[in-house]
């Protein structure tokens, strides 16, 4: 159920209030920030994604019926503003790399810490290589730590499509490896 | 040694511990937002603008058939022309 003080701030910035939008902006903008973080590692692309998210949701507030928490809507909202960004990005050819020699230098059997920037960079630089429905899915499965039906619900696909895209995806990122000549267990 | 899934598992464990940059977008969203209403404003303006035009156009068109029609039919003209030649008899 949404919070009571959000449908309040919701009902006065659709009468066109923009005090009630900022204190909507103010209450959701980290977490839309972290949500898009997983979308563009770059400082100047994330912040103007969290916008079109602010602005996107602003233009349909009259279609948010309540029924779900408004973060939940929101959060909507951003995977489908990341997910056409990297859509943008793959019409602009622009592709992460990753090379084979980076992934065997992390620590995974050494038990040392990896420290998380790098971690969520390497991360996003490994699935950067997929094409954009399925780094969506693994983003979400992996870093959002959805279940199916979290997913489906973020990217608006069946349980059973996005049971699918997974196990594709998954097999994607292995063939990529195995394309350089490793070995994946 | 632990397989690719558990590996990737695990990075994707530690890369959520990050902490994305601080955003603060409300100015730029509400100042985006002004410029767009304004802008859907005056969109929504403008089909009233085009039906006002249609209209003046179909009421010009009808009023100039309206005034051809009333001499084709009355001939104003001829009538004082007849009623000039009827007095001079």
């Amino acid at each position: 159920m949404p919070l009571a003080v959000d449908m309040e701030d919701i009902r006065q910035s659709r009468n066109g209030d923009s005090d009630a939008y900022r204190r909507l902006i103010e209450r959701y903008q980290h977490h839309i920030g972290q949500v898009l973080w997983r979308f563009s590692r770059d400082r100047r692309v994330h912040e103007e994604l969290v916008q079109d998210v602010f602005v996107e949701a602003y233009l349909s507030l009259g279609r948010y019926r309540g029924k779900a928490p408004f973060v939940h809507w929101l959060s909507r909202i951003a995977t489908r503003v990341g997910y056409h960004y990297w859509k943008l990005l793959v019409r602009r050819k622009k592709r992460e790399s990753l090379t084979i020699e980076e992934w065997d230098r992390l620590p995974f059997d050494s038990g040392e810490k990896i420290d998380a920037g790098q971690a969520a960079a390497l991360v996003y630089r490994l699935l950067g290589q997929l094409p954009p429905r399925d780094r969506l899915v693994l983003t979400l499965r992996y870093l959002e730590e959805c279940d199916v039906a979290e997913t489906a619900q973020r990217t608006g696909w069946t349980k059973s499509m996005v049971k699918v895209q997974t196990w594709r995806a998954r097999n994607k990122l292995r063939n990529l490896f195995k394309q350089t000549g490793r070995e994946i267990k | 040694m632990i397989n690719f899934d558990d590996q990737l598992k695990m990075l994707a464990a530690r890369a959520r511990s990050e902490a994305p940059p601080r955003v603060d977008v409300g100015n730029r969203v509400l100042t985006i937002l002004e410029t767009e209403e304004s802008r859907l404003v005056r969109m929504s303006e403008r089909p009233l603008m085009w039906v006002a035009v249609l209209s003046s156009a179909l009421a010009a068109s009808v009023m100039f058939i309206a005034v051809i029609s009333y001499y084709f039919q009355a001939n104003p003209l001829a009538e004082i022309s007849e009623t000039i030649s009827w007095v001079m008899q």
